[in-house]
């Protein structure tokens, strides 16, 4: 990225005004299920899981500088092993969440070990490719994945007694772990490591004049970020009761750059704020025109060629503008 | 006929398909950096754009020769308008940019001819079959084999043997020094991704008889035209070509003899490549 | 290969579970019985009017929209409001719009989809919710198996279809067979419903081959098919794909030496515009046939002709039965379609002649049981057009989903 670039992104200042926003929204996100209905509840659950898949791939785009282009297939592995350890394993549903994380963490631990050895468009272009690769195996693996009829048939576990085939749990249980996501990751980035990374996407070459190991930090990077997209793909999986190879596709990975770009690289929030903005957008829109694609792909080029630290940046930037004056 | 010659040329037709693709996509990045997630689109644009031509002419020829043209002028625009603006950023953002750009064609491909499937018919002169070496295979095909050899070789001319070409090349191999002794990169830059999108449109025509004219086909066969160009070689129009007709051929036998593996394996071939050598077999790294 | 899954302990309960928990549901739903017997009746369809099988969503959709437009859009007496979601023929997007149709649309039956496998993935959700749900269109065998209470499919099941040809086949001299399907649900169930009687039958199957959905170019598959010069081919392909291979398959120069068979999207109606020649003498079995020398057909024939120039194929009868079918339910319940209890009950009483034939449904898989037809592709005038040279009356369901 330019300096230029870096300088533009949000850095994150504890203890600030966001605090207060963040209040805001707690109390919305506490309230928003006794004011919607089932429909409208079910969308936002929809969205946290999103928010959290994208906030994994911001970590890696935004704090480590690592573009993917095949974030899918951490979620979609995530998915697949939960649907898999339910159905074939019979495992409970915890521990079905649990497989997914370690699943996806594994898989992130092997693409990365080989992504993290190029760079740039090669590196983009290894991301792309190992994620169909997983995708073309799901497709044409009948007999394991169930093709691309997917798995599906699995009714939503009962968690600590509470069914989450009732439309407000499910949410609640998906706001508790976007929240505890959020919280994780946020003291990952304020950590040292997480400094490291910062450092790295700033300079790669003077942290390995440091004496990093910039492979390894990448590698942690990779690792972690699949780990929190496979809880978002095992949480997926349990809110569609149904996973199929889409997961893993190409959109998919396209959909997750879309929302990280449009909320605000490197801001973690800010992807959140985008898979919001993102999926009210394509029922909004959809609703009253067919041509929510259109609007979509107009916003994002919008975003990249003159709001490039996207909705949360723009919004940073409008508040430190009028701070100053 | 010969089942291994009938295959053979059935993976030829592919190959050559995905090579008026690959080409274009291979030459725009060699020389501008720019990895161009909208190239399935240019191609799916001229699809459409040349079944409007055929619906109002009634002449496929037509399409062909009029279809790559409002493409042409449309990748100009962007790339004056949008691209250029982008060059002194990361690459990244380029990529990003074309990415979103494939939305906006996808919706506006949809918006003007509907979501169905259409059908781009063969010119009449092409529509039966020849029967030789004791088998059928269409026409229409055996023209798309040598149309396909006639853009090679004529591309082939222009990079090695012209003056366009040698600027192009000198281009790729080290833009600073090509600007330094006076050559008009902008010019040159609008110029190669103007025409690597009439390709792209070109080839979209082309394959409507045989893939079909729908608002999905853009990535499909944009996937294809990558692991075509990572295994040839970004930037190299050789490697274009050889990474073209090796994975027409090995689609086509993978999808018959070999069903369960052949994506799986083509994917794979990608990423030893992409570790290996990652410039594929014939390229350069851009500059 | 066997078509059942292996049932872990932890399934068994899950399904259990669900089954309970939609018998509670559904005895929720009877509870749904407010006094509104005058406002619209809503009508979700869900189908796929986009990709390769668009055609097929759409001609459904003229199919009902040809029964509203006979009965003055009213159903006993009430104005009917239909509403229409594409699935993209994608489950996850399907289970999207379902959603959307039942939580906030508020549909009082949801009639679809087209795709087996997106059947499939509403199962789980269509058993929780308890909406009445007819089937149009998606054919798996092992749908009806699930005897939902709120379900019935009122087309056909792919083994219902597939298994009258493969006996067919074995007795009319056809020594052996390629099987070439699209490698999804419905594929495979048929295909595996034609072979099982197809050698039951003394025949022999020489391969099966399944092209990925999607799959636009089949020369590499046609070419391979050359080279075995199997007897016939019978081949399962919905909408463009069934066009195109069809097409290819006279282009490589089989058509004539290789019997052309199929499942009744192969060679329809919707498929000829797409052909042409290239399918004539193709045989296909169906549910239906364009030309059925019935009155209710000639009926449906008339009333299509002012929305179409072609004659109806069996997704338009699908589309125009199933509101005849709904209708009389209605009207069986006295108007209150928000009993839904009662009005599944009435659909399960059906009994009626539609275009294609006689209809009634299996009381205890709600399986449509109706008479499946062998078709021959002819050209008539300039036209293409089925003829039906055999019949098989009274076909039911899949016997293993009554064990």
């Amino acid at each position: 990225m330019s300096q230029q670039q870096v300088d533009s992104l949000p850095t994150r200042i504890p203890g600030r005004k966001p605090l207060i926003g963040e209040f805001v929204f707690f109390l919305l996100a506490l309230a928003w299920p006794f004011v919607a209905g089932t429909y409208g509840t079910g969308l936002i659950t929809e969205t946290l899981i999103f928010a959290i898949a994208a906030m994994s791939l911001d970590l890696l785009m935004g704090y480590s500088g690592l573009v993917s282009f095949g974030h899918a297939a951490f979620f979609g592995v995530g998915a697949y092993a939960l649907a898999l350890t339910g159905m074939r394993l019979g495992l409970d549903p915890w521990l079905g969440i649990v497989a997914a994380i370690a699943a996806s963490a594994v898989t992130a631990l092997v693409i990365g070990y080989f992504c993290v050895r190029v760079s740039g468009v090669a590196f983009i272009m290894l991301t792309l490719a190992f994620a169909q690769l997983l995708f073309s195996a799901a497709v044409k693996w009948r007999g394991f994945s169930g093709g691309s009829d997917g798995i599906g048939g699995f009714a939503r576990p009962e968690i600590a007694g509470i069914s989450l085939n009732d439309p407000l749990y499910m949410y609640f249980f998906c706001l508790l772990a976007f929240v505890l996501s959020l919280w994780l990751l946020r003291r990952i980035i304020s950590s040292q490591f997480g400094h490291a990374l910062i450092g790295l996407r700033e300079n790669e070459t003077r942290m390995k004049a440091l004496g990093y190991s910039t492979d390894r930090l990448k590698l942690c990077a990779f690792v972690i970020s699949g780990a929190f997209a496979g809880l978002s793909g095992a949480l997926y999986a349990i809110y569609n009761s149904f996973v199929s190879p889409d997961a893993l596709s190409f959109a998919q990975s396209g959909m997750f750059l879309l929302i990280v770009v449009l909320g605000g690289v490197g801001s973690l929030v800010g992807p959140a704020i985008g898979a919001v903005v993102f999926l009210l957008m394509k029922q909004f829109v959809s609703s009253h025109t067919e041509h929510w694609l259109l609007i979509v792909g107009i916003v994002f080029v919008c975003c990249v060629m003159f709001f490039r630290s996207g909705i949360y940046g723009f919004f940073k930037q409008w508040q430190d503008r009028r701070a100053r004056t | 006929m010969d089942l291994l010659v009938s295959q053979l040329l059935n993976g030829l037709v592919y190959g050559l398909l995905l090579f008026l693709l690959a080409s274009g996509l291979s030459l725009i990045f060699g020389l501008m950096g720019v990895v161009n997630l909208a190239h399935g689109s240019f191609f799916m644009l001229g699809a459409f754009i040349g079944l409007s031509v055929v619906s109002v002419t009634g002449s496929f020829w037509w399409a062909l020769i009029l279809a790559p043209i409002p493409v042409a002028i449309i990748a100009a625009i962007i790339e004056i308008g949008l691209l250029r603006h982008l060059y002194k950023r990361d690459k990244v953002d380029m990529v990003l940019l074309t990415f979103g750009l494939s939305f906006v064609f996808t919706d506006l491909v949809e918006w003007g001819w509907g979501r169905d499937t259409f059908s781009l018919s063969e010119p009449p002169a092409l529509e039966d079959s020849l029967e030789f070496l004791g088998g059928f295979f269409p026409q229409y095909r055996l023209a798309l084999v040598v149309f396909g050899l006639a853009v090679a070789l004529v591309l082939w001319l222009v990079i090695e043997k012209t003056r366009i070409g040698a600027m192009v090349r000198a281009g790729i191999d080290d833009t600073r020094t090509a600007m330094g002794i006076g050559l008009n990169v902008p010019l040159l830059l609008t110029t190669t991704f103007a025409s690597g999108a009439a390709l792209a449109a070109m080839a979209g025509v082309v394959a409507g008889p045989i893939l079909g004219v729908y608002s999905g086909v853009d990535v499909e066969v944009l996937i294809p035209a990558f692991i075509v160009i990572v295994i040839g070689g970004m930037g190299s129009l050789k490697g274009a070509f050889v990474g073209s007709l090796l994975i027409g051929i090995a689609d086509t036998f993978g999808k018959a003899y070999m069903p369960e593996a052949s994506m799986f394996l083509i994917y794979a071939t990608m990423i030893v490549v992409l570790l290996a050598r990652p410039n594929g077999l014939f390229g350069q790294a851009a500059s | 290969m066997s078509k059942t899954k292996i049932i872990t302990p932890s399934r068994r309960a899950v399904l259990q579970g669900t089954a309970a928990a939609a018998a509670l549901s559904f005895d929720a739903s009877l509870a749904r019985v407010f006094a509104q017997t005058s406002g619209p009746i809503k009508i979700g369809v869900l189908n796929t009017f986009t990709k390769s099988v668009g055609l097929f969503g759409e001609t459904t959709w003229r199919g009902i929209e040809t029964y509203l437009e006979e009965h003055g859009n009213k159903i006993a007496g009430r104005p009917v409001q239909l509403i229409k979601e594409d699935d993209e023929f994608n489950p996850q997007v399907g289970l999207q719009k379902l959603r959307k149709l039942v939580e906030s649309d508020k549909v009082h039956v949801v009639l679809g989809p087209l795709g087996s496998h997106i059947a499939t993935a509403m199962i789980g959700y269509m058993k929780q919710s308890g909406t009445p749900w007819i089937v149009t269109g998606a054919g798996s065998t092992a749908l009806t198996k699930e005897r939902m209470p709120n379900m019935y499919r009122a087309t056909l099941s792919n083994w219902q279809v597939a298994n009258p040809m493969g006996t067919w086949e074995a007795r009319n001299g056809i020594k052996d067979v390629v099987v070439v399907a699209s490698d999804f649900l419905a594929g495979h169930d048929v295909a595996e419903a034609f072979a099982e009687a197809y050698e039951k039958g003394g025949g022999k199957i020489a391969k099966q081959v399944f092209p990925p959905v999607g799959t636009n170019d089949f020369s590499a598959y046609i070419t391979d098919l050359r080279s075995i010069n199997p007897g016939a081919v019978y081949g399962f392909f919905a909408g463009s794909e069934a066009g195109r291979f069809v097409k290819q398959f006279q282009q490589f120069g089989l058509k004539g030496k290789v019997k052309l068979t199929g499942f009744q999207s192969m060679l329809d109606s919707d498929t000829f515009p797409l052909q042409g020649s290239s399918a004539v003498g193709g045989l296909s079995s169906s549910i239906y046939c364009e030309t059925l020398d019935t009155p209710e057909n000639k009926n449906l024939i008339e009333r299509y002709s002012k929305k179409s120039k072609e004659l109806p194929g069996i997704f338009t009868e699908s589309g125009y039965t199933v509101m005849r079918i709904i209708d009389d339910a209605v009207k069986a319940v006295g108007g209150n379609i928000e009993n839904a209890a009662e009005f599944c009950n009435a659909i399960g009483k059906t009994n009626i002649v539609a275009p294609r034939g006689p209809v009634r449904f299996d009381p205890d898989t709600h399986q449509a049981i109706q008479n499946v037809y062998i078709r021959e592709v002819h050209e008539e005038g300039g036209k293409f057009v089925n003829r039906v040279i055999d019949v098989v009356k009274d076909v039911g369901d899949y016997p293993g989903n009554k064990a």
